[in-house]
């Protein structure tokens, strides 16, 4: 069994902490809408420039079930239907709007649709209508993730609120500030797997979130797992060996599927109020910012925006990232705007990044202690770039995560990830996206 | 807008290579310099001696071999180098030795066997073994010396009173002149200069621990497998631990990177090979230079250690 205790490292702690609780941000002038923001099918503009929109109105489609529709997030009219470079370097389709018209369903509240009586298929074509997608990293649509599975396979759905990445405390807020709505969320999304297994993790420390899944009316009932403060130690693949392992279930019979607060929420508000997933809370922070805070902010706002609502930047920051300290993208144009899966917009200074010269490899095992899955990552970096892949893949390869960790403990800055993930996909060791 | 995107982490640990060395001199340093500072002029030129030579040493290598000046890291090791090849040298043996030893670890130790990072033993012993080798005659010793009878203080009191009751049953006696051993600032004839240094090599480990530069179960399964070693082997283990040159090789010997195997599970085995060797030559009078003995052995088997871990989790 894996001592869970030992996995990974103590995370490093925010240059200054964000304020608890969130605010809805400005409604921005104008919004850049990118298509892509999941894994699946690509879907297409149904929207010509000139067009006028509702906020909230379905802009992008397909016929295809692996994709999800893109909603307009303002009201006003399409201004331009190009490309847009995301975090990632990626170019995306992308649909600009600006702000015009009026919000038609401001200050009033829809009333909620008794999801207890839906089907299963109901509730998942209620959350293909609202966009939700869910997975920080590689976000996929939560209806393909959420459907029932076939089989004897039981499955045990687990609401994540043990996201130890620095900065990654969006989750947390949403869940403090809307716990009935992410753990009706979560309730909706057990009816549609088809599930009564529902369990939380939530990290040591976390009292807050603790607290608010104890106070909620079924909280009693869902039982909590409780992981110690050491990043990544909420990776779904060790979540799921812990789990079972404790419970001596064989892992081929169990499926483990693990959802955020944020995808709970979104759920909720697609299910029982018709809402698209048009807006998420975000963490704002790092040394440069002013206000370290959360704020919710409508997807398709540019990140400098962002930024502005919490008072701006106090100096030039060494970086601004999208996402978290480890696993997060530099942002190069902080026009880029907030995607369905921007967890943290953050602006750090250069005693934050600590970054250094790419020195070669003293030895020292920094990455072998840290690595979660017990690998070698020197090791395999060494393979991977003399063009043993197969020598690597016998090494495990393959079961990295790509947490990033060793590459963060290197004192020799050496970019392991990089050379990992290319051994995995059998491109060349130092490749750039 | 062109532009590369390197793959994650964004942040860092603080620690860099360069760092690293420089915090490890920094640690090495305070017993160093007492262990200089009492044992005089000659030491002070033997201090000298040793870090110019490895520096220099390193800085000519670098312009003959087209590979350009050497980079603040090459310069915290060869310090680092320095400074253990002064801490393990004897007031005796004088600066011929140490340059020696500092020479031939930056060119041997460094250069030959190993490179820019990873090196397959510690060059500094490479370099003291390669002295030692030339310049037998100006070895220092390093063996545990005998039981000394005198006393009188208090705490040598003490000391035979705890030891009689407690230590005697163990078959381990308590060395009655502890306390002079401690606080002694004269050099200690024949040996290294750090010998008589405990205090501040307890000191410096601090730094060490502190700042995480080594796993810290690796000295304390050296330090616990040479002490138990000793005692399974007739000899006095608590005159072993108040050695000055065991102990500081014990917390800065495996402070350099390459000394020990990468793998955790390789480098728990490396620790209890290595105190157990060093307690076989020391205890051992046959063995001319036991803690370097003790370090190419085991070291000549961090290749092979570092490839021994615990099941993929």
């Amino acid at each position: 069994m894996i001592d869970i205790r030992r996995i990974g490292v103590r995370p490093v702690p925010e240059h200054r902490r964000l304020e608890h609780g969130f605010w809805n941000a400005a409604v921005p002038t104008r919004c850049v809408v990118p298509l892509h923001q999941h894994a699946g099918s690509a879907i297409h503009p149904t929207v010509a420039v000139g067009d006028t929109v509702r906020e909230g109105m379905v802009i992008a489609d397909s016929d295809n079930r692996l994709s999800v529709p893109i909603h307009a997030p303002i009201p006003g009219r399409v201004a331009t239907i190009g490309t847009t470079r995301l975090s990632d370097g990626t170019m995306s389709p992308a649909i600009g709007i600006t702000l015009a018209g009026e919000f038609d369903r401001l200050g009033r509240r829809p009333e909620p649709v008794a999801w207890r009586e839906k089907t299963s298929a109901e509730i998942l074509d209620a959350i293909r209508a609202g966009g939700v997608v869910c997975g920080p990293r590689s976000p996929v649509p939560a209806h393909l993730y959420l459907r029932p599975r076939r089989g004897r396979k039981e499955v045990v759905l687990l609401l994540d609120v043990a996201e130890m990445e620095p900065y990654m405390t969006a989750d947390l807020e949403l869940l403090v500030s809307a716990t009935d709505e992410v753990m009706t969320g979560l309730a909706i999304a057990a009816r549609a797997l088809g599930t009564e297994d529902v369990r939380t993790v939530v990290g040591r420390g976390f009292a807050r979130g603790r607290r608010a899944i104890r106070r909620h009316g079924d909280g009693g009932s869902i039982s909590i797992v409780s992981v110690p403060h050491r990043y990544p130690v909420n990776d779904p693949v060790l979540l799921k060996r812990r789990l079972f392992a404790m419970e001596r279930r064989a892992e081929e019979h169990t499926e483990l599927v693990v959802i955020s607060p944020s995808t709970a929420y979104a759920v909720h508000e697609a299910v029982v109020y018709g809402k698209p997933q048009i807006e998420r809370v975000v963490a704002v922070g790092g040394g440069a910012v002013r206000r370290p805070a959360h704020v919710r902010v409508r997807i398709g706002t540019a990140i400098a925006e962002v930024l502005e609502e919490c008072g701006g930047l106090t100096e030039a920051p060494s970086q601004i990232i999208a996402g978290g300290t480890i696993t997060g993208r530099v942002v190069a144009n902080v026009n880029m705007p907030v995607v369905k899966n921007t967890a943290a917009i953050l602006a750090v200074l250069a005693d934050e990044v600590h970054t250094g010269r790419e020195e070669p490899c003293v030895g020292c095992g920094a990455c072998t202690r840290a690595c979660p899955v017990a690998l070698d990552p020197i090791l395999l970096h060494d393979l991977v770039l003399s063009g043993r892949v197969g020598e690597a893949r016998a090494n495990g390869l393959d079961q990295c995560l790509e947490c990033g960790l060793c590459a963060h403990v290197c004192p020799s800055r050496i970019p392991l990830v990089e050379s990992l993930r290319a051994g995995k996909t059998g491109s060349s060791g130092r490749s750039s996206a | 807008m062109a532009e590369t995107i390197r793959g994650y982490p964004r942040t860092y640990r603080m620690l860099t290579v360069s760092g690293m060395y420089w915090r490890i001199n920094l640690a090495m340093a305070i017993p160093v310099l007492f262990g200089v500072y009492r044992a005089g002029s000659r030491a002070i030129g033997i201090a000298v001696v040793a870090i110019v030579t490895a520096l220099l040493v390193d800085l000519v290598l670098s312009l003959l071999t087209g590979r350009g000046e050497s980079s603040e890291v090459s310069y915290g090791r060869d310090l680092s180098i320095g400074l253990f090849v002064v801490a393990m040298s004897g007031v005796e043996g004088g600066p011929l030795f140490a340059g020696a030893a500092s020479a031939l670890a930056i060119l041997v130790g460094v250069r030959l066997v190993g490179g820019g990072g990873r090196a397959w033993l510690h060059p500094a012993i490479v370099g003291l073994a390669m002295a030692g080798t030339i310049m037998p005659d100006r070895i220092a010793g390093s063996h545990i010396a005998g039981i000394s009878e005198s006393g009188g203080r208090i705490v040598g009191v003490v000391a035979e009173f705890v030891g009689r009751t407690v230590f005697e049953p163990l078959a381990v006696r308590i060395p009655v002149d502890i306390w002079e051993r401690l606080t002694s600032m004269d050099a200690v004839p024949g040996g290294a200069i750090v010998t008589a240094a405990i205090p501040l090599i307890l000191l410096a480990s601090l730094i060490v621990y502190g700042e995480d530069l080594v796993p810290p179960f690796v000295p304390v399964l050296v330090f616990g497998s040479f002490v138990f070693s000793v005692w399974m082997l007739g000899g006095e283990p608590l005159t072993a631990l108040i050695d000055g040159t065991v102990l500081f090789a014990i917390v800065f010997g495996p402070v350099e990177p390459s000394t020990r195997p990468r793998s955790p599970l390789g480098a728990a085995v490396f620790a209890l090979l290595l105190g157990s060797l060093l307690a076989v030559f020391t205890v051992n009078t046959a063995t001319a230079m036991p803690i370097v003995a003790a370090f190419m052995v085991a070291g000549s088997l961090v290749p092979l250690l570092s490839t021994v871990r615990v099941g993929r989790r």
